[in-house]
């Protein structure tokens, strides 16, 4: 451990005598980590890698962990067993003023009693670099995040926006290893926080810096991230790219936590088939060896459903919503069941509120599961 | 004239113009559009009648009195010997004395209770840390003859716990220690200014955020170096005006010094007492209203920087 100390004291001297190391970014590792609340495991034998340069979002409801993966990255969180390693390096045991980490927090970590120039030049004072440089450095920073015009206000004459943007500028101003960002948009309303997600991605892209990113909004995770990684119970559920997460989930879980799906009762058929809504469609290729005849629940994205004005179908509208281009359609099924599809709105004017309906549906499962009364 | 011409003009237009004259002006109307009599504008400030009562009998009267009178001879004449006598000799000893105890009490407090404050506020124990307000909230609010009886009682020359350290072979009064001198007074008043001091700081350590240090320790701060560029500079102000309320506090005490000290120690309020009840001289009580207004002068002085300082914690603590 002490070698590797050094090693890094010996990185963080390169920088200041100006000899900056790649800034392709380092590899991140968080091997069989463990820590637990109580009775409560908050992550469980956790591990994931993160490759130099890469942005991943850790995903998942409220509780399973995500935060404590990012905070016990960061050094905040002291874990119960596992090892943290940054760039190669065990860091398990040092602390978080000397692991050269940038982070963004949810909100309000600005320090109050500081202008939002003297807030980005705040780890350069700590490093004793001489106030032009620092205040330079800290203006082109906060050029980087579009508020040099703001570099004299206080956080509270800033919008929230504003100062997730000041924050993350700060975070920046260490030239980190590594950027954590924890749920930094979810206090921002819609527009700004879609705006700032570009912002940040951008940013990240360009200095090529390892980023783990925490949030429980899908779409921010699908629309940033190199890789997702889903998370419950404090475990990893399944991290991928954005779009195998999204159309090949590992299991019924990821199925149903990452976009919208409906689980609908089936039979598997023959030749790897599945009977379900009257109709039969191909069983999912990694899910073909269900034994012909077995009850199962099928997870179908709204997408996979086609809905029809039927006077004699079985099916009865109870919720619509007009999204522009498409309508969400919710159709009850006999057997308390419920449906979500997607109609183009050109073709919806027939599907109202109160209407027969039939659903078909089309395409493969997204996932195939056990039936729920069995998971109970 | 105006209500002549007016007689034949329709109503709206007619109230329109009367608007501008008086009784049926809109600014004189409800919101609801009903007009509103001067009883029920009245009404509207009965609420605070009691207070501005409260106000002017025990604040504003007493004020002006003191000050007049501070300038005034037996007499009725104007004079500036009052202001004069008591700028020097005793009266000018007691302003240092009183100034002294104030100072080294409350920063003693101000300081001690910080800390307690802090420790508080980062505890996870609910409990003790309910305890420690309720009873804070107790001592806070003990003093005079209560207050100053009961330290006699327990460090006074026979007090309990002067026996019972004497018994351990360590009697404080062999040491210098008195609870009826300057020191022995900064002691007691600490008792009720210690507690005050944690009620009053307690919501500004709480508004600290965990942030604050997380993200300075990423940056590279240490623990001390939080504390030194976000932890002190924020809870500053707080600190800084607190420390006023309890200077002020310290500074008006009377009771507890007069039955603890029997007057032997010249703190104001003990010498405005004395001239009050012409104790030593007769018909100096304007030279005691003399001394009611350098008392004055100093708790204006330490509540306008307090206001001031308050202003600043509040706007960084939104």
């Amino acid at each position: 451990m002490g070698s590797e100390t050094g090693t890094l004291e010996h990185e963080a001297a390169q920088r200041a005598n100006g000899r900056h190391l790649d800034r392709s970014g380092v590899r991140v590792e968080l091997v069989e980590c463990e820590r637990r609340f109580g009775d409560v495991a908050a992550l469980d034998r956790f591990s994931l890698t993160i490759e130099p340069g890469e942005l991943v979002a850790l995903l998942g409801p409220s509780g399973c962990g995500k935060t404590t993966a990012l905070r016990a990255l960061a050094g905040l969180e002291q874990t119960d067993a596992g090892v943290v390693r940054i760039g190669g390096l065990d860091v398990t045991g040092l602390p978080p003023n000397r692991r050269e980490l940038g982070m963004v927090f949810q909100a309000y970590s600005l320090f109050p009693n500081m202008t939002a120039l003297d807030n980005v030049g705040f780890g350069l004072r700590l490093r004793k670099r001489d106030a032009p440089t620092r205040r330079r450095r800290a203006r082109e920073l906060l050029d980087l995040v579009g508020l040099a015009a703001q570099a004299g206000r206080f956080p509270h004459e800033l919008s929230g926006g504003q100062q997730q943007r000041v924050a993350l500028a700060r975070a920046l101003a260490v030239e980190p290893r590594v950027l954590l960002l924890d749920e930094p948009l979810s206090a921002l309303d819609a527009k700004v926080r879609a705006q700032l997600r570009d912002e940040i991605r951008r940013i990240q892209l360009e200095m090529g810096i390892t980023t783990l990113f925490v949030t429980h909004d899908q779409e921010e995770a699908l629309s940033m991230a190199d890789r997702v990684g889903v998370m419950a119970s404090g475990r990893l559920q399944q991290l991928g790219p954005p779009d195998e997460v999204y159309e090949r989930p590992v299991n019924a879980f990821v199925a149903e936590f990452v976009g919208s799906v409906s689980r609908v009762p089936a039979t598997v058929g023959a030749g790897s088939t599945v009977e379900v809504l009257g109709g039969r469609i191909p069983l999912p290729d990694s899910q073909a060896a269900f034994a012909p005849g077995r009850r199962v629940d099928v997870l179908l994205r709204p997408e996979s459903l086609a809905v029809r004005a039927d006077p004699r179908g079985l099916g009865l509208v109870v919720r619509r919503s007009f999204l522009g281009p498409v309508m969400h359609v919710v159709v009850a099924l006999p057997g308390k069941i419920e449906v979500l599809a997607t109609l183009p709105s050109s073709s919806a004017s027939e599907v109202v509120v109160g209407s027969a309906v039939s659903v078909e549906a089309t395409g493969t499962p997204l996932f195939v599961t056990e039936p729920r009364e069995l998971d109970a | 004239m105006a209500v002549t011409r007016l007689a034949g003009v329709p109503s709206p237009a007619r109230s329109r113009i009367g608007a501008d004259r008086g009784p049926a002006a809109p600014g004189r109307r409800s919101r609801g559009g009903r007009p509103r009599s001067r009883v029920a504008r009245l009404l509207r400030f009965a609420g605070i009648v009691p207070f501005v009562a409260y106000f002017a009998v025990f604040l504003v009267v007493p004020s002006v009195s003191v000050v007049s009178s501070a300038f005034e001879t037996v007499g009725g004449n104007f004079t500036w010997a009052n202001i004069t006598a008591a700028l020097q000799g005793t009266y000018l000893v007691s302003f240092e004395k009183s100034l002294e105890l104030s100072a080294i009490s409350a920063g003693l407090s101000a300081v001690l209770g910080t800390v307690v404050a802090i420790a508080l506020a980062s505890t996870a124990n609910v409990a003790a840390r309910r305890v420690v307000t309720s009873a804070s909230a107790v001592f806070a609010n003990t003093g005079g003859l209560p207050l100053a009886f009961a330290f006699i009682a327990s460090l006074g020359n026979f007090g309990i716990v002067t026996k019972v350290l004497s018994a351990m072979g360590w009697n404080p009064y062999d040491h210098g220690f008195s609870i009826y001198t300057l020191t022995g007074l900064v002691v007691v008043y600490c008792y009720f200014l210690l507690p005050l001091m944690v009620l009053v700081m307690l919501p500004a350590v709480d508004g600290l955020r965990r942030e604050w240090f997380e993200a300075a320790s990423l940056l590279g701060a240490r623990r001390r170096d939080a504390w030194r560029h976000v932890g002190i500079p924020v809870l500053a102000p707080a600190f800084l005006a607190a420390l006023m309320v309890l200077f002020t506090d310290a500074f008006a005490a009377y009771a507890t010094a007069a039955a603890l000290t029997n007057g032997s120690i010249p703190i104001v309020p003990i010498q405005i007492g004395s001239l009050i009840e012409g104790n030593v001289l007769a018909g100096q009580q304007n030279v005691g209203d003399a001394l009611g207004l350098g008392m004055i002068v100093v708790v204006a002085v330490a509540a306008t920087l307090y206001a001031r300082l308050q202003h600043r914690a509040a706007r960084w603590q939104r």
